[in-house]
């Protein structure tokens, strides 16, 4: 008999994308020194973990503001009359320095409980989408370097600075939202 | 802190509703949450983009009427749905939430802000036109700015606590 309410949470016969793909990496993680410590830690420290999550927020608005600002620049939504270069010079690098703070908070989470994480397809998406949106970032932290104006030099330029910035609004934003029913799915 | 039985038989009779209780038990949970996590980001980030210019930190080549001209829309765009999910969030254990210390310090550190904020428009405010491009505007502003990011990031924080604290 199927019961009422809602869905089983996940497919005990592990055919879900990341349980038969990643579940040995996350098992083979949980017995590491690291998770080891970042387990003892929080146990230990009942204040980290709110402290790591609240911290993780923090970092989070400021990706997504420093990202979404420079990206509705690139697409003209905003700012049109003043040059994207500069602007450029100012939000990247606090988008660079949320990320890093954001993957060593998201990080200790992670190593408390590897096995649960590597087992859910919200969580190894929102991995996927984060990687395509960080490779995102180098592409236009490349081209800002060589040249405060070298996306806006040529038609091409132009046209991927803004399918780009479209794109990887889309991929940040689907990083929240996975990340926030990791606990559900 | 002791509530009086009013506001906790009002809490009760409301964790016990039907609607309180559909909206606990299913996807709608998360739905809430990811929204609510969503228009804090708008309401923090604003903020924060207006507060580190009165701080004299960051868009200091900005008049501070033009960004918070810009800003305002998306803090109280965010802030009216934050509210919204965050009350809906909180319906299904509505007693569990007002007996909970760190849910209501989070909801003192709201009003705080939002006092801090009406002093910023009573004081220094008044005088904006004089100050509106400089990189230092006057003491009165640099400290509400100081205060709003304290109180908000207090907000965040008192938020994530909620979860690890237990009511009386």
């Amino acid at each position: 008999m199927t019961p009422v309410g809602r869905p089983p949470q996940s497919d005990p016969l592990g055919r879900t994308m990341a349980i038969t793909t990643f579940a040995p990496l996350g098992q083979w993680l949980g017995t590491t020194p690291l998770s080891h410590a970042a387990r003892g830690a929080l146990r230990a420290t009942s204040w980290l973990a709110p402290l790591d999550e609240t911290l993780h927020i923090l970092a989070l608005t400021t990706l997504f503001v420093s990202a979404a600002l420079l990206h509705l620049r690139l697409l003209g939504v905003v700012g049109k009359d003043r040059p994207v270069g500069p602007l450029a010079r100012r939000l990247l690098p606090l988008t660079w320095s949320a990320l890093v703070v954001l993957l060593l908070t998201g990080g200790l989470l992670v190593l408390n409980r590897p096995g649960r994480y590597f087992r859910s397809d919200m969580f190894v998406i929102k991995m996927g989408l984060v990687i395509l949106a960080v490779a995102w970032t180098l592409v236009l932290q490349f081209g800002f370097s060589r040249d405060t104006g070298y996306w806006e030099q040529t038609t091409g330029r132009r046209v991927l600075a803004k399918s780009g910035a479209a794109v990887a609004l889309v991929l940040w934003a689907g990083a929240v939202v996975c990340g926030r029913w990791i606990a559900y799915a | 802190m002791t509530l009086p039985p009013t506001l906790t038989d009002w809490a009760s009779a409301v964790s016990q509703s039907d609607w309180a209780q559909t909206i606990a038990g299913s996807w709608m949970f998360p739905l809430l949450e990811t929204v609510h996590v969503f228009s804090l980001v708008a309401v923090l980030g604003t903020i924060a983009l207006v507060d580190w210019r009165l701080l004299g930190f960051a868009s200091r080549d900005y008049p501070v009427t033009t960004l918070s001209r810009q800003a305002l829309p998306w803090t109280w765009g965010g802030f009216v749905l934050a509210v919204a999910s965050g009350a809906l969030m909180t319906a299904g254990q509505a007693g569990e939430y007002i007996t909970n210390p760190a849910f209501q310090l989070k909801l003192l550190l709201l009003l705080l802000a939002g006092l801090n904020m009406a002093a910023f428009h009573l004081i220094p405010w008044k005088t904006v036109g004089a100050w509106d491009t400089r990189v230092g505007p006057p003491v009165a502003a640099r400290v509400a700015g100081a205060l709003s990011l304290a109180l908000w990031i207090g907000v965040i924080a008192a938020g994530r606590w909620i979860a690890f604290t237990h009511g009386a």
